[in-house]
């Protein structure tokens, strides 16, 4: 067994035990949360409201019908990661171009606006990082620079200005050899420290689509569950069933059906 | 679990048309597009057309009968659209009314003509009827109008005039020509006709002259001529017999004069033997008693006694014939004859025949008989060749009366068919000359051809709304044809269905507020346009 998987046992045991024992960031991230004040441990970041409208980030968007749609996905969600006490989401689809990265950073926004509840977004899209690009952060380090080993985790958690709650780890840098990265053990690292953190935190993380890269075949065991999003009229239902079949036994947590002509409100849902 | 998982209800097919309305308003925006512009742009169309009224069967006039062109108007009004829509035609009039002018450069005469063509009407005017036979009402043909459709109401207004002039001109030349075929027929008919009749008579004389005697008109002449040889026949040959029995009757004469001769002879012999003898051995020697025996027999009993026995003879014999006959009968005739010559005879006594002029009287009387025979004999022979030539004739008569009345009939049938076909060919004449004139024509002007005001198309309006109703088809069929085409996802139905997994959330499509303002903004400007289109299409109407 390689250092990095005895890590992550350790680390899952340390979770699962809830233990309560601060840890550096970890700790002043979860002391942040509860004291709701703007977490000073982490980086402060600006955003840019106008490219987050442009990329249909939640705050840049005025439709009741998309804003209403993330919410009943945050309740649901919130209500089974609670169920199962899980508190990590990796999120992908079958292909390119279906919403994913827009789909994990609005759940993220979300969730955050929870004030019970905090989250922690990950760019694990580590070929096409976007994320950073989509929120117009201004960042120094990101996620590669950590893989690289040229930061530590405190140099790469960032806090959005004015989303209380929500922390990010972009990435700026496009990644050659991600799948080789995705189990390195300095990502085992950061595996082990979003483990650390108690469970009102939830992480999200945005991944490749399933059909173009292995990355979250590799990735998916060291979450609790994926979140599978599909683009009405343009995924292909041969590509839908091909994702859900390579994710097998892996907790689904649920599908989200993007660019849906079904408006929210206009026929009841069935709840369970 | 919801039902209207299981069936596709009204919600799915508003759904399905809001994926698919992009393709669905491409659609119609490009076809109703046309449609307006075609609409709008299409060039107004001026129409001019003269009614004419056809009359198949030609005024009514009792002398004559006119030609019986078609059973059927739309036969002759084809025929005549036939002859009126030719290239020579058509040409003309482009030419005389200076149509065109502004294409002739660019386009040749005969794409001028097609265009022409093209561009004429011809709409049958019909009324309503009942069928006499199946007592359903029918529409009757009972005229057309020859119309132009021209951009220039002048263009349209001229061409429509030449049209109907030579819709005019044609029906004369059709019934004119037909008249005409009639009578040229009839004249050729009547030409071969006469021919024929001179060929009979020919004939005919001919054999008239070949059987001259034959003939069946010569049947009376021919049996009186017969009569008349028999008779002729009859009267010679009873004259030969009369003259055969006068020519026996002399020559018996004769014979008797040549043996009273030669028996004279004898006894002027016998008797010098006598009186030689008695003078020798007296009465009663031997030879004195034979030659007296001698004597008695050439005189007959007793010397110088012979003549007179027979005379005795003769007058008994005559006298018996007396009793049974007439006399003139032919025996008692040759008895007298005989006895006559008995007693002339006794009297004078002729010792020679050569001086004998009795005998030599006779003798030319027989030749003279003999001449008068042959003659009538050849008469005879003549009349029998006659006789026998006319029964020829006689023989064949009824052959020759059998060819001579076929001829006569073949030449009967042919001045019969010569008659009727000169009765026809008068009425054919007269036919023509009324056929050639404006009596007898079959299309009567209505109305005149004027000069368009109002143009008749394009109908601007009914573009536009087949346009619409075309787009909307077309677009709907292209939805659907893009839905069946579509593999993607279609939404939550689909998804169960897939993976078996309801979607825990469905994030309508997110647009920014200034793609909507954008929206807002390309409906109305759409709007603007289709209205202003519609505006533009009821000011043109």
């Amino acid at each position: 067994m390689s250092r990095i998987q005895k890590a992550i046992k350790a680390s899952k045991a340390s979770h699962d035990e809830k233990s309560s024992r601060p840890r550096g960031m970890a700790d002043s991230f979860r002391n942040a949360v509860k004291s709701n004040p703007i977490i000073k441990m982490l980086l402060p970041a600006d955003i840019d409201t106008a490219a987050m409208a442009h990329s249909r980030i939640l705050p840049g968007i005025d439709d009741k019908h998309v804003t209403t749609a993330y919410k009943i996905l945050r309740t649901r969600i919130q209500r089974r990661m609670r169920a199962n006490n899980w508190n990590s989401l990796l999120v992908t689809g079958p292909g390119p171009n279906e919403g994913k990265t827009i789909t994990a950073a609005n759940l993220a926004i979300s969730i955050a606006k929870d004030v019970n509840q905090s989250a922690i977004l990950v760019d694990l899209d580590l070929q096409r990082p976007s994320l950073a690009e989509y929120f117009g952060l201004t960042i120094g380090a990101g996620l590669g620079e950590f893989l690289r080993g040229e930061a530590e985790i405190e140099d790469i958690v960032y806090a959005p200005a004015g989303l209380e709650r929500l922390a990010m780890i972009p990435n700026q840098q496009p990644i050659e050899n991600s799948s080789d990265l995705i189990a390195s053990p300095r990502m085992h690292e950061l595996i082990a420290w979003t483990r650390e953190q108690d469970n009102t935190t939830l992480t999200i993380f945005d991944m490749p689509p399933m059909l173009i890269s292995d990355d979250v075949l590799a990735f998916v065991e060291y979450v609790d569950s994926v979140l599978v999003v599909v683009a009405q009229g343009l995924t292909d239902r041969r590509a839908l069933e091909k994702t859900v079949e390579l994710l097998g036994d892996n907790e689904i947590l649920g599908i989200v059906l993007n660019r849906s002509s079904h408006i929210v409100g206009h026929t009841d849902y069935s709840y369970y | 679990m919801n039902p209207s998982l299981d069936q596709p209800g009204l919600i799915d097919y508003i759904e399905t048309f809001r994926r698919r309305r992009k393709v669905f308003m491409t659609t119609i925006c490009v076809f109703f597009g046309v449609a307006v512009l075609a609409a709008i742009l299409l060039p107004d169309i001026y129409r001019s057309g003269t009614e004419m009224r056809i009359d198949l069967e030609g005024p009514n006039i009792d002398l004559l009968e006119p030609l019986a062109l078609t059973s059927y108007a739309d036969q002759y009004i084809n025929s005549l659209q036939r002859r009126v829509m030719t290239y020579d035609e058509v040409t003309t009039w482009i030419k005389e009314t200076n149509v065109y002018s502004e294409l002739r450069d660019e386009l040749s005469l005969p794409d001028l003509y097609s265009i022409v063509l093209d561009n004429i009407r011809i709409e049958m005017v019909t009324t309503e009827a009942m069928d006499p036979r199946s007592g359903r009402p029918v529409s009757l043909i009972t005229g057309f109008v020859a119309a132009f459709e021209a951009e220039e109401p002048q263009q349209a207004f001229m061409i429509a005039e030449k049209l109907a002039a030579t819709f005019l001109a044609k029906d004369r030349e059709i019934r004119t020509e037909r008249a005409a075929a009639t009578s040229s027929f009839l004249l050729e008919e009547i030409d071969i006709n006469r021919k024929k009749i001179v060929k009979l008579e020919n004939r005919i004389a001919s054999f008239k002259q070949d059987n001259a005697g034959s003939l069946p008109e010569l049947m009376g002449l021919n049996m009186s001529v017969t009569d008349r040889t028999e008779r002729d026949m009859e009267s010679v040959r009873s004259e030969i017999r009369i003259l055969q029995q006068d020519k026996i009757f002399r020559e018996s004469q004769l014979e008797e004069i040549r043996q009273r001769s030669k028996s004279d002879n004898r006894l002027r012999q016998l008797e010098d033997e006598y009186l030689l003898a008695i003078s020798r051995y007296g009465p009663e020697h031997p030879d004195v008693i034979r030659i007296r025996r001698q004597v008695a027999a050439l005189t007959g009993g007793a010397i110088d006694s012979g003549e007179s026995d027979e005379i005795v003879q003769l007058e008994r014999a005559l006298a018996e014939a007396l009793q049974k006959y007439s006399d003139l009968h032919p025996d008692v005739l040759a008895l007298q004859r005989r006895l006559e010559t008995l007693r002339s005879g006794n009297s004078a006594s002729v010792s020679d025949l050569d001086i004998n002029p009795r005998y030599l009287q006779l003798r030319a009387q027989i030749n003279a008989i003999d001449t008068q025979i042959a003659g009538l004999r050849d008469r005879a022979r003549m009349l029998q060749v006659k006789y026998d030539e006319i029964q020829d004739r006689i023989a064949l008569m009824p052959q020759v009366e059998k060819r001579y009345l076929a001829l006569n009939r073949d030449l009967r049938t042919e001045q019969l068919a010569f008659e009727d076909l000169r009765s026809r060919l008068t009425q054919a004449q007269q036919t023509e000359s009324y056929e050639s004139g404006d009596l007898g024509a079959r299309l009567v002007k209505i109305r005149n051809a004027s000069l368009p005001i109002e143009p008749v198309a394009p109908p601007r309006l009914a573009i536009v709304i087949l346009g619409g109703i075309l787009a909307v088809t077309l677009a709907v069929g292209a939805a659907v044809l893009a839905e069946t085409l579509d593999r993607s996802v279609r939404g939550r139905r689909d998804i169960q269905m897939l993976v078996n997994i309801i979607p825990i959330a469905e994030i309508p499509i997110i647009r920014g507020s200034a793609s909507i303002l954008q929206r807002r903004r390309r409906a109305v400007i759409i709007a603007a346009v289709v209205g202003g289109a519609i505006l533009l299409i009821w000011s043109g109407t």
